[in-house]
């Protein structure tokens, strides 16, 4: 039941941004964060830096896109679910990247940016 | 007259009974669970569906490989059908909140073996059977996927991590096969991440690092085999969920 909300609301999501008169600001980026939304092929756990990096291919920009989500400061939707198969929200480029344990120390691995929250992420959980 | 009839058909009723699955035009349906310990013929029919794919194959030789099937379920069939849950583990292990196969034929399991087996002889939904290779480790390898209900143009692979528009129009000349060419998208990104990454290091050591802290990864290899969820859609409706397995750890070592 939760699983049926949670599409729904990402599916209204999807369907009223077009048409919503924030779509000017939001293709601008709202606090500074762009949209994005397609399916993910896996994750990667950042050891070093305590998050996690999700490789996204976007449908918006039709290219792979490495965000960073960070406990605390990514805002997820419903069931706060970062599971998921597909990503819907907004993230801020250029912050933040994921750290993993190499050898004798950490290395960081570059991001596209980091999951935000404005609006935030949601997952289909699927 | 009648008792003459009556007694050729109790063996026929018996046999109807006795039997724990059954078969109809080679298309077999599970009536029981199955376990480590346990024979008949509905164990041998098991054994051909892990073998139509050389990740789950019982055996490579002998008794259990491909075309010398047995009824007998032992260990090495408890492997293959633990790998064999494990790659399907959207349609079996999660539904019923388990991360890792267990070698126990229940309920899940022979509802989606019968549903795969029923698809293929309703002239329903594509069904999937088996992908090759079973593990993509080269940029631009063709991939085979076998299995049925594929129409002969306007068939869709959907795979995780990729456009949507990536893998279309594939045409199928037998109704049983598709083939595509298959670069994932994320490597070239990964790559470029790595390379800056391994500045001053070892880069085959940050490959290494980056393959093991895979969440996806497939439990039990020294490599980094990770498991994209993908389904094939036509105008007979969408498949089952199906796994394409990549070695993340080859495919970044390629220069």
């Amino acid at each position: 039941m939760n699983k049926i909300i949670l599409v729904i609301l990402l599916c209204t999501l999807a369907l009223t941004l077009p048409l919503s008169p924030t779509k000017r600001a939001f293709s601008t980026g709202v606090g500074g964060e762009l949209p994005f939304g397609g399916v993910q092929g896996f994750t990667l756990i950042c050891t070093c830096s305590a998050n996690t990096l999700h490789y996204i291919f976007d449908y918006r920009v039709k290219s792979v896109l490495p965000l960073v989500y960070q406990p605390g400061v990514s805002k997820l939707y419903a069931k706060w679910n970062i599971w998921g198969r597909y990503f819907l929200g907004s993230y801020r480029p250029g912050v933040r990247s994921c750290l993993i344990f190499v050898g004798e120390g950490c290395i960081t691995i570059q991001s596209a940016g980091m999951m935000g929250s404005f609006p935030g992420t949601g997952t289909s959980g699927l | 007259m009648f008792m003459a009839r009556t007694l050729t058909l109790i063996p026929l009723f018996v046999l109807t009974v006795a039997l724990p699955l059954s078969i109809s035009a080679a298309i077999v349906n599970f009536e029981r669970n199955l376990r480590l310990g346990d024979s008949g013929p509905d164990v041998k029919a098991l054994q051909v569906i892990l073998n139509a794919n050389p990740l789950t194959h019982v055996a490579s030789s002998g008794p259990g490989s491909p075309g010398d099937e047995s009824t007998y379920f032992g260990f090495l069939t408890k492997q293959a059908l633990i790998r064999y849950q494990e790659l399907h583990s959207q349609d079996i292990l999660i539904p019923a909140g388990l991360a890792s196969g267990t070698g126990y034929f229940g309920l899940l399991s022979r509802a989606f073996v019968n549903s795969l087996e029923s698809s293929k002889s309703s002239g329903g939904s594509p069904v999937v059977l088996a992908v090759e290779p079973a593990v993509i480790e080269r940029d631009g390898e063709e991939v085979i996927i076998r299995g049925g209900n594929f129409d002969s143009d306007n068939n869709t692979v959907f795979i995780a991590g990729e456009s949507t528009d990536a893998f279309t129009n594939l045409s199928s000349l037998d109704g049983k096969t598709l083939r595509f060419v298959y670069t994932p998208s994320f490597i070239a990104v990964v790559r470029e991440q790595l390379f800056k990454a391994s500045v001053g290091r070892d880069y085959q050591t940050v490959v290494q690092a980056f393959g093991s802290n895979i969440q996806e990864r497939l439990p039990g290899h020294d490599e980094a085999l990770v498991a994209l969820a993908a389904i094939v859609e036509n105008s007979n409706g969408k498949s089952q969920t199906f796994n394409l397995i990549i070695n993340l750890s080859a495919l970044l070592l390629v220069q």
